[in-house]
């Protein structure tokens, strides 16, 4: 049973449950981009 | 069907536990290094033999790995939530690979491509309604062949569904239709882009436009070159950002008709609507190609950047063959996948001929970094 079934407020799991991947997709690679802009993403080779 | 129907917002997360996950991702991880390392051995052999052999990418041995285990034992349940998860690293190498792009090459060629794919989806989308009409086919079916086909394959139809209220066979039909499609164009267009001697830019500009489901765009351009297939995600991307204004198009019409529900009334509603169905990864694309062009990035960090949606998209290459299954998709029925391959061909088609019009006749195009 959900928080939402008893009428109750949306847990923190179905909460993060309802981000589309696409938003899940840009939230990641924005945390990469952010670590480069700092100088904090180690160097990745191909 | 249902798991190579696979679309994007609804499947590639299908488990709540991480754990579930961990499986399917190290086998995409293992197949996409498998190919990696594929090139690298067949290219040292024939170096070594003195063989006269093309250089066959990582994409093409990733795909064809992913193939081969799908349709020979197949994938166990235990890898399937990890495997669905391959278009979540498609977006995320997506929205990485904006790091390589000016925004105003963006501005520029997404223009460009708009037009393009106005054309495109006009002259395609009536040929394949009246395909759809002649062959028998009920009028949604042919309505999601026609949005699947001439505009942004399986999320598209997803996307529609609802909005239309098709039937789940008729859905289940144009997502098979467009995977198989999918599958033939990725193997044809690299080859007859070789053949007519089609440059990097214009093969690009090609996959973009007539490749139907975007992970199959990316590797269909990729397997030509990697500047080709950063063309075609630009241009893909372009198309996708369509998405909401089409089905809302095909909402109201059927609609109309009484055979579907109502879109509220009003421009905010329809705003809200079109929103709802917009790829919100496009936007992560600009917001990393505003942060390139702004040079907030080294050159380093560029380049790690870039790596990162390489390897994304080589996890992406290793799920389009695990998820192409060859037995399901003969299934399907011959009358929805002959019109689906009339689509292909009038898109393609069309799309050479506006690439080879705007890029030679009338010199439009612009390159990426």
């Amino acid at each position: 049973m959900t928080a939402n079934d008893d009428g109750g407020a949306p847990t923190r799991s179905e909460r993060l449950g309802r981000i589309g991947v696409d938003w899940w997709a840009t939230i990641v690679a924005g945390i990469v981009v952010l670590l480069a802009v700092a100088g904090l993403l180690p160097k990745i080779p191909w | 069907m249902a798991e190579q129907a696979a679309p994007a917002d609804e499947a590639s997360f299908t488990s709540r536990n991480i754990l579930e996950y961990v499986p399917g991702v190290l086998l995409l991880v293992a197949i996409g290094l498998l190919g990696k390392y594929a090139q690298v051995w067949w290219n040292s052999l024939a170096h070594h033999q003195h063989w006269r052999v093309p250089d066959v990418e990582y994409v093409l041995w990733a795909i064809v790995f992913g193939l081969l285990v799908t349709n020979t034992v197949g994938l166990h349940r235990i890898f399937r939530a990890g495997v669905q998860t391959y278009e979540f690293w498609l977006k995320i190498g997506i929205v990485a690979l904006g790091v390589r792009f000016v925004l105003g090459d963006v501005i520029k060629l997404g223009g460009i491509s708009l037009v393009q794919i106005l054309v495109d989806m006009a002259l395609a989308g009536g040929i394949i309604l009246a395909a759809a009409h002649f062959f028998g086919l009920s009028g949604k079916l042919g309505s999601l062949l026609a949005i699947g086909t001439s505009i942004c394959g399986v999320s598209a139809i997803v996307a529609s569904k609802g909005a239309i209220r098709a039937r789940n066979s008729d859905v289940g039909y144009a997502i098979a239709a467009i995977l198989a499609l999918g599958a033939v164009a990725l193997f044809a267009l690299p080859v007859l882009g070789h053949a007519i001697g089609l440059t990097d830019h214009e093969f690009g500009l090609w996959a973009g436009l007539s490749v139907d489901n975007t992970a199959e765009t990316t590797a269909t351009g990729y397997l030509y070159s990697e500047q080709a297939g950063k063309i075609a995600v630009l241009v893909k991307s372009t198309r996708n950002a369509l998405i909401g204004f089409v089905v809302l198009g095909f909402a109201l019409y059927w609609a109309s008709r009484g055979e579907a529900d109502g879109v509220a009334p009003g421009l905010r509603a329809r705003a809200l609507f079109i929103w709802d169905k917009f790829p919100k990864f496009v936007l992560g694309f600009l917001a990393v190609s505003a942060i390139a062009t702004a040079g907030w990035l080294s050159k380093g960090q560029t380049a790690n950047v870039a790596n990162v949606s390489r390897w994304a998209f080589l996890l992406t290459f290793a799920g389009v063959g695990l998820n192409t299954n060859i037995r399901e998709l003969v299934r399907t029925g011959w009358r929805p996948l002959v019109v689906a391959v009339i689509g292909l061909v009038v898109v393609a088609a069309v799309s050479l001929g506006l690439v080879l019009l705007t890029s030679r006749g009338l010199h439009w195009g612009i390159g990426a970094g």
